[in-house]
């Protein structure tokens, strides 16, 4: 039978680029001085993985690359190297060259041969070179010494190949547990004259190092129940609390299962996927999760729909009915959640990027810097995962080009000569903060002002408060680099920062203060599928206002409101002056209601800005399901997005920043 | 292309020419070798023709040089042939050489154990 292996292809791809991703942050935590032999293991492993798995998939080019780069991690690991930090550099180099090489390989395009072929190169001398290198402190290969681990005898019987077992594929998926030394034992192998060459004939004795779980070891020889002798022998010091059982010799159950129905079932062979199953999740694919989605988007208009209507029933059934609707609403909303909890994925994804930045534009930039995260493990929704990861970028770049003193100059400050860049996220109400910052020089006002004057963004008469000054960097054009370097400073800076997080429904501030740093802060909404509304009337419109922008809804008093320049209108609300917005004016709406004090003003916060909306009535609160604008009509200013109401009918999604700017816009005129 | 990977004994940076075994060449430079090219696919379909060619070869006086450059999948019940062929040949006191590069078949040959009695130096034993 011959096994069509482009099927495996792209989960190959999917899990060599998260294994690359494991590996640099691995290397980036890897100790120059006193490298941890267990981090060093797991860089080999995945190295060891892609090989195999390019390998088996005929990526001769990536299987050679990794060839070297795991013979120059097999030293390191065997501490005949040390790690130094131009080794360090080299592997890192390493990662970088292969994830091209497999994004080429991926895209069906030519690999640059030329770059992977000089660093081969270095690698290679690298290896040759290393008589001269002092040892490391790593583990010792010596049986003397030889750390935890495991020692395992495997004698297959001899109709081991004919029922589809083959031990190189068990020993690879072996070796991904931990360095392995396999002794064959040939002894029972025939002549070639005599020899059956579809029985086998071999044996083995295999030391695993490392703190592999006894489980583990046995999955992999899951495949071979009963068609070989097994003993799994424990070595080396255990702590008591890992030491499981006194039999440390044990041999495989019996099962029913033939020995190769498990092995469809490990995906590509290439190793890489055992993490994956041991964890016991699934890899699916993302529009399969979309579709859930959308499918349960529907639903939840479904169950509008009908809870809509419950009131109207009347009859013996009708209560038992209307109860049943309350549990389907309850079980709607568990659902809903449920679905959006698969789609929610930690801010790590995208923070995991930044240690290996960070240390590169230091290099460049002959700064020092130190990289702070925390809270890596906030989740949030996938496509606000993908849309944040770009302005983040910026945003550390920026911290790092412009913030971050030179060391000279920091210590001349009284500061440390290593700067901190600090990324934090966490979840507030409904939404997720995410925080960028740094304790370099601060925004400087009079550069920003100098520079806005000089660009015609403010007339040279304009006095600004502090926080004017500031909103000045998300102006379009601004840019206070004395020099355009390609780090940051490009014109396409901080208001394109703004406005993509604008257009995630986020919002994005800045607190500085002049020689102690800055502080981005950006707010980003959960998700952007379900938004918790209020439903308003306005006219025959009913318009959706998203719940977590409002403060309160009131009813004024006629002597509540003032009027200005006859376009205006102010209320007081707790200690401060409001515009009101009229909605019916801003969408061309014939209202029931035109006193003020005849309807209701809903009262939000938009753009930093609070602003009173008014409307005829409030009708309810409900989760509605986003339905983009853009995509199905176009892009309309202080609209969202749309929804469908249980009734069928469509409603507009307010987008409360664009409205508040459409609105400032229309009084100013 | 500026730099060319440095030469070692046993392994091979990239695939090129055998400039890296010339030790072997020169050594079997005397007799005429034998060369036998294992297939791209060595599995345990194509065991039975392979043992049949390497049997042909048991007993040549001449060296015989397996390249094994082509292999692109290899199993052990091939290696496990090859190793009874090359430990046979030996033990008769008859040369046998592996050549070539796969990375395919070094990761078998090391994940079975099998390095020792597949180093890449010329097995001529001294009469």
């Amino acid at each position: 039978m011959t096994l069509d292996l482009t099927q495996f292809h792209d989960t190959f791809f999917e899990e060599s680029f998260e294994a690359l991703d494991t590996m640099e942050s691995a290397l980036l935590e890897l100790d120059v001085g006193a490298p941890d032999p267990e981090t060093i293991n797991d860089i080999f492993r995945v190295a060891h993985s892609i090989k195999g798995g390019s390998a088996t998939f005929g990526f001769g080019d990536i299987a050679s690359f990794t060839h070297s780069l795991e013979t120059l991690l097999d030293e390191l690991r065997a501490g005949r190297m040390a790690v130094s930090v131009s080794i360090s550099d080299l592997l890192l180099k390493s990662v970088d060259v292969l994830r091209e090489m497999l994004r080429a390989v991926q895209a069906k395009l030519p690999v640059d041969a030329q770059r992977v072929a000089d660093l081969q190169f270095d690698l290679e001398l690298a290896i040759a070179r290393r008589g001269g290198e002092p040892q490391s402190t790593s583990s010792s290969a010596g049986t003397e010494t030889r750390p935890r681990g495991w020692r395992i005898r495997f004698h297959p019987y001899r109709e081991f190949f004919a029922r589809g077992n083959d031990p190189v594929r068990m020993l690879r998926e072996l070796a991904t547990l931990g360095a392995i030394e396999v002794e064959a034992d040939a002894t029972l192998l025939p002549a070639l004259s005599e020899l059956d060459p579809q029985a086998c004939h071999l044996g083995w004795t295999i030391h695993l190092a490392g703190g592999a779980a006894e489980e583990a070891i046995r999955e992999v020889f899951d495949w071979a129940t009963g068609e070989c002798d097994l003993q799994i022998e424990r070595l080396g010091p255990w702590a008591a609390e890992e030491r499981p059982a006194p039999d440390t010799v044990a041999t495989l159950p019996e099962s029913s299962e033939p020995p190769h129905a498990n092995l469809l079932a490990r995906g590509s062979a290439s190793g890489i996927s055992a993490d994956v199953a041991a964890a016991g999740s699934i890899r699916v694919s993302v529009e399969k999760i979309d579709e859930l989605m959308n499918t349960v988007g529907e639903l939840v208009i479904t169950q509008a729909m009908l809870s809509q209507l419950s009131p109207l029933l009347e009859g013996p059934g009708a209560e038992q009915l209307r109860s049943g609707l309350a549990q389907l609403e309850r079980n709607m909303r568990e659902l809903q959640e449920s679905v959006m909890r698969v789609r929610m994925l930690p801010i790590s994804f995208v923070f995991s990027r930044f240690p290996r930045m960070v240390r590169d534009l230091a290099q460049r930039l002959g700064k020092q810097i130190e990289l702070k995260l925390t809270g890596e493990h906030t989740e949030l929704d996938k496509t606000v995962l993908e849309k944040i990861g770009d302005p983040l970028v910026h945003l550390v770049r920026n911290c790092i080009d412009h913030g971050i003193e030179t060391p000279e100059v920091r210590v001349a400050a009284g500061k440390p000569a290593a700067g901190t860049v600090h990324l934090d996220a966490c979840h507030r109400g409904g939404t997720i903060a995410v925080e960028v910052g740094d304790d370099g020089a601060g925004l400087d006002r009079a550069r920003i002002l100098a520079k806005a004057r000089e660009r015609g963004l403010i007339a040279p008469s304009d006095t600004l408060s502090d926080e004017q000054v500031h909103e000045l960097i998300f102006l379009p054009g601004f840019s206070t680099a004395e020099h355009t370097t390609d780090l940051s400073g490009r014109g396409v800076g901080m208001d394109v920062v703004r406005r993509n997080i604008k257009e995630l429904g986020g919002t994005i501030d800045v607190r500085t203060e002049r020689g102690r740093g800055s502080r981005f802060l950006i707010t980003l909404p959960l998700t952007l599928a379900i938004v918790d509304g209020q439903t308003v009337a306005v006219g025959t419109e009913t318009y959706i206002v998203p719940l977590t922008s409002i403060i309160e809804s009131l009813q004024l008093k006629p002597e509540q409101v003032n009027r200005f320049g006859g376009r205006g209108e102010l209320f007081a609300f707790r200690g401060q002056y409001l515009p009101v917005i009229r909605l019916h004016e801003i969408f061309g709406v014939e209202p029931r209601a035109r006193a003020l004090h005849q309807g209701l003003v809903v009262v939000v916060e938009g753009d930093g800005r609070r602003v009173g909306l008014f409307v005829d009535d409030l009708l309810g609160q409900q989760q509605v399901v986003i339905k983009s604008l853009e995509t199905n009509y176009g892009r309309v200013e202080g609209v969202s997005g749309a929804t469908i109401l249980g009734d069928g009918s469509v409603a507009l999604i307010l987008d409360l920043p664009g409205l508040v700017r459409f609105a400032s816009l229309r009084i100013a005129a | 292309m500026s730099k060319r990977p440095p030469a070692r004994p046993q392994r091979r940076a990239r695939k090129s020419s055998g400039a890296t075994h010339s030790s072997g060449a020169t050594r079997l430079a005397g007799n005429p070798t034998t060369h036998v090219r294992l297939p791209t696919e060595c599995t345990l379909a194509e065991v039975h023709d392979l043992k049949s060619k390497l049997a042909a070869l048991l007993k040549a006086q001449s060296p015989v040089c397996v390249d094994v450059s082509g292999v692109q999948r290899v199993d052990t019940a091939s290696l496990q042939l090859l190793a009874a062929f090359v430990r046979d040949r030996r033990a008769s006191r008859l040369a046998v050489e592996l050549r070539g590069d796969s990375a395919v078949f070094d990761e078998g040959v090391r994940l079975l154990g099998l390095r020792r009695l597949f180093e890449r130096t010329p097995a001529v034993p001294p009469v």
